[in-house]
């Protein structure tokens, strides 16, 4: 029988509540450190320009002025790559590509002085042709963006080849023109969608200090790990600076999303420090909130099924707007590839895809990375499969849908609680009885409505990053657990403090998170790929273990038993057997920790820690049939919505949204149930309300403020209900998975599937809003 | 303001203590309600967003209406009484007000950037409604924006503050 849990799965109060009401968390935008200077930089207003001329003494005779920085000042500088696999950018260079793009950096004693000084720069540019449409770079004789692909197609050999993301994948396999001759019904449509932009409602802000030993101390909002792995090796190329003098802290990030710190920024605030001897501040402003945003996504869909509904080929053609450069154009293109591999069973299929490089702004991940588009072309097109053959959506989904022991590019599925997630979701939504044809029922009120379903899959924890942890028991009972990852209101905290809690059979409250320092805490994955529930979460269970295993040693002289035979739980160490035989964790400490007991003349207790390294390559069994990485876990998820729809207006009210998800192991119920109802309403302004519109003559972003760019309020949230189906991973710890992205991938597509279920027409690019319905009901044009 | 500047400097309660600022010293004109409060003052509990009006997370209370302190400057706000979220719960024993209480217990946060805000306009809400219902709390919140979308949550935390205080 399995052990009954004390902590896990229960609803826990959240690490760092206490200091978020009261207003003592200290975010990244509160550092502020004596003699701090602050930073502001001066943007291009041409997409495509060679700088020919920049004099800066006018800014620099402003008094306050401390420094300015242009491209002559960075050519020391190595080119710093944005992300996993983007590509090497100088921080600051001759050619700006996009309106926006960074021209020079003034800093100064105060925000004012260095706005002022911003217009005392003299720039000369000569202005380049420039392109915005990712169709249009991509044809011959379209202006330049990156000298090393001249047919602007990041990683592509040859002009008109696509970009190399697939060698190491199987995303295209079996016989597609086969599947396609065998087909008794084929669809065919393009679907695009749109840039969206993470929008946390704290900006991306940056503070570097150096101090008389070449300490360098960096506050951002990410994982200070991360933010070491990329400024780390430019500190070292100009400063020489070794990684034991980089000091990376990040307390308290107010939401990312999937955005990453602006390393061209850091990089600039990291030598604006050392030139003037004083700690830097770059604080984010917010029309600058759209960098690294979600490229749009142009995405050619043919899929064929036979009568009884089994899918017999896909084919997808992608091409992604990655603007003047992309964080990680691999790893998109690859997601956006996953939603016919993954998430669909189909023998026979194909994924060609192209990463173009335009003047727009340099785009990036963001929450449901590629997922989010994949799934919503590919579901686009299931739904008209599924009308087309005339089969029922529920067997469509359950027949066609990936399972366990399915082979998936290159992982295997171990568990998978879709199916029960799909028929929860049915049978919440009253699916069954709600069923009509498109265009057919009005409510008493003479909106038409409707009804859609979407399935989706999504890494539950991918990546492979290894992760550390530590752990330190006090004389009292009390538990330090130092982890580096970084809390950005996923509430990573409370999960690590309820795994390591549960693993030392202490109370959730003896534990305080020491939060992500790197003078603290040991190496940290980053919170992306919804990773850091598994894999931090597997070094805090092992460095709890490591700490248990000491305590139950002695434990095992108080109790005079073996520690092969006791447990811990809610306080208590006791045998096994024979729970009546216990000591209480609090005396064990007491008598032992700090203390030197002498046992056969050796000394013993005196400091107990633990220590825990999890790589899912150690940690997760594999085989040459099944290589590591292979089982990673992923999540699933099934939305059912409803929705009201007035063919006046072209408004879409959603009245009832089901969001069923498999969790695996819930760790802490309240947080798991805050990010399924969070993704999913950020899902819902991803499908109706979010756009940063480009202006289509220079690419400027239009939009870049909460007034223009929609992001849902309160009073946009739907009746929701979350279900959590929770299957317990065999390879995670506690049997958990990461679950924050994957509510937010089908949401759009299951409204998509809803309005069209109400007006009998299709909509096929995001965002669905009211001029598309009222032209696509011809009520407009 | 012509009478302000004459005397050289203004005079506000920020969370019942007396603050006199300079002006030109430590106030400039157009400093904002919500720059002297982060910088001068170093109250960082109050969060700039987007300061610009739109978002809601620099919510304080002036004389116990809400305002955005990033749209007001701080030299209208002579004779005011300012309560920013870190006048909220008792400063001398730490107890805290039902609404932070709630927002605890109710999880009503995710990053926690917008609660200083968001509190702050349940305050006011609350001490204008005493028993709002969900869809008062709704509006009366719209201008505050969450992007971790812990909306439901954060009713659910005002209605549990509203019935605590009724209980007193």
């Amino acid at each position: 029988m399995p052990k009954e849990l004390s902590v896990i799965g229960k609803r826990l109060p959240r690490v760092g509540a206490l200091e978020l009401v009261t207003g003592s968390a200290k975010f990244t935008q509160d550092i502020c450190v004596p003699r701090m200077l602050h930073g502001m930089i001066l943007c291009s207003p041409h997409p495509h320009a060679d700088i020919v001329g920049i004099d800066t003494s006018g800014a620099l005779a402003l008094p306050g002025v401390k420094a300015v920085i242009t491209y002559s000042d960075l050519e020391h500088f190595p080119k710093v790559v944005s992300g996993p696999n983007g590509e090497p950018l100088k921080i600051l260079d001759k050619t700006v590509f996009f309106v926006g793009d960074y021209v020079a950096a003034v800093v100064a004693e105060t925000l004012e002085i260095a706005e002022n000084a911003l217009g005392l720069i003299n720039v000369e540019y000569e202005v380049l042709p420039a392109v915005f449409d990712a169709k249009e770079s991509m044809k011959p004789g379209a202006p330049v963006q990156r000298k090393a692909w001249p047919w602007n197609v990041w990683n592509s050999q040859e002009p008109g080849n696509p970009s190399l993301v697939l060698d190491k994948t199987k995303m295209t396999g079996g016989d597609v023109k086969g599947g396609f001759a065998e087909a008794d019904s084929i669809v065919e449509a393009e679907i695009n969608t749109q840039v969206t932009l993470q929008a946390p409602l704290e900006t991306d802000t940056v503070v570097v200090g150096w101090d008389a030993n070449g300490l360098c101390t960096v506050w951002t909002k990410e994982s200070p790990y991360a933010m070491l792995g990329r400024l780390g090796p430019v500190l070292a190329k100009v400063y020489g600076t070794p990684v034991n003098k980089v000091r990376g802290i990040c307390h308290q990030a107010g939401g990312r999303f999937g955005k990453h710190v602006d390393l061209r920024v850091l990089s600039m605030a990291a030598m604006a420090a050392k030139k003037t001897g004083r700690p830097v501040k770059f604080q984010g402003l917010r029309m600058w909130e759209y960098h690294g945003a979600r490229p749009i996504s142009h995405n050619l869909v043919k899929m064929g099924a036979k009568k009884d509904g089994t899918l017999s080929a896909v084919t997808m053609k992608t091409i992604m707007n990655c603007g003047m450069a992309h964080r990680s154009a691999s790893q998109e293109l690859r997601n956006i590839g996953r939603a016919p591999n993954w998430t669909w069973k189909c023998p026979n299929c194909s994924f060609e895809s192209y990463a173009a490089y335009t003047n727009l702004a340099d785009t990036g991940s963001f929450r449901g990375f590629g997922s989010t588009q994949g799934h919503y072309a590919v579901s686009q097109l299931c739904d008209r499969l599924i009308e087309k053959v005339g089969v029922d959506h529920i067997s469509f989904y359950l027949k066609n849908h990936s399972g366990v022991n399915d082979w998936w590019e290159d992982q295997k599925q171990t568990i998978s609680g879709l199916d029960e997630c799909i028929l929860k979701a049915v049978e919440a939504s009253g699916w069954r009885e709600k069923q009509h044809k498109p265009g057919t029922e009005k409510l008493p009120d003479g909106r038409k409505q409707g009804i859609g379903m979407a399935i989706a899959a999504h890494s539950g924890g991918g990546s492979i990053t290894p992760t550390a942890a530590f752990v330190q028991v006090n004389q009292d009972g009390s538990v330090q657990l130092f982890v580096g990852g970084d809390e950005t209101g996923q509430g990573v905290y409370t999960v690590e403090a309820a795994i390591c809690a549960e693993e030392l059979g202490i109370h959730y409250e003896d534990i305080r998170v020491i939060r992500a320092d790197t003078e603290a805490a040991p190496y940290a994955s980053s919170s992306s790929h919804c990773q850091n529930t598994c894999n931090m979460g597997g070094a805090v269970q092992l460095a709890a273990r490591d700490a248990k295993q000491k305590l139950l040693k002695l434990a095992a002289r108080e109790l005079e038993a073996p520690p092969e035979i006791l447990d811990v739980r809610d306080g208590w160490i006791f045998v096994t057997e024979n729970p009546a035989r216990k000591i209480a964790f609090q005396v064990l400490t007491a008598k032992y920790i700090g203390r030197k007991t002498l046992v056969d003349s050796q000394p013993l207790g005196c400091r107990i820690d633990g220590y825990g390294w999890y790589a899912q390559w150690e940690n997760v069994p594999w085989s040459p049939e099944e290589p590591e990485g292979s089982r990673v876990p992923k999540t699933w998820i099934c939305h059912i919505v409803e929705v009201a729809v007035d063919t006046e207006t072209g408004q879409v009210e959603i009245v009832n949204f089901i969001t069923a998800q498999d969790v695996g192991r819930v760790i802490s119920r309240n947080t798991a149930e805050n990010q399924l109802l969070g993704s999913t309403l950020m899902g819902i302004g991803y499908a109706l309300l979010e756009d940063f519109i480009q202006d289509p003559q220079n690419g400027q972003g239009l939009n870049a403020n909460y007034l223009d760019y929609k992001v849902p309020t309160h009073l946009d949230v739907p009746p929701t209900t979350a279900i959590m189906v929770e299957t317990i991973n065999p390879n995670t710890v506690f049997g958990a998975k990461g679950i924050g992205e994957g509510s937010l991938i089908p949401s759009a597509p299951a409204i998509a599937h809803a309005v069209y279920n109400a007006i009998g027409v299709r909509i096929d690019s995001t965002p669905i809003t009211p001029d598309k319905i009222l032209k696509a009901l011809g009520k407009v044009k | 303001m012509t009478q302000v500047n004459e005397k050289g400097s203004i005079q506000l309660s920020v969370n019942g203590q007396v603050t006199i600022l300079k002006i030109d010293h430590e106030v400039m004109p157009w400093h904002t309600l919500l720059q002297t409060l982060r910088e001068t003052l170093q109250l960082t509990g109050t969060k700039m967003g987007c300061n610009n009006g739109e978002c809601g997370a620099c919510t304080v209370l002036m004389d116990g209406k809400p305002i955005l302190s990033c749209s007001t400057l701080t030299m209208d706000c002579d004779g005011k009484e300012i309560t920013t979220i870190e006048g909220l719960g008792d400063p001398v024993n730490g107890v805290l007000h039902p609404l932070q209480k709630a927002f605890i217990e109710h999880d009503g946060l995710q990053c926690g950037f917008c609660t200083p805000g968001m509190i702050m306009g349940a305050k006011a809400l609350l001490d204008k409604t005493s028993e709002p219902t969900a869809g008062q709390v709704k509006e009366a919140l719209s201008g505050n924006l969450c992007r971790c979308g812990s909306y439901q949550k954060i009713v659910e935390s005002v209605l549990a503050a509203a019935a605590a205080i009724k209980e007193g």
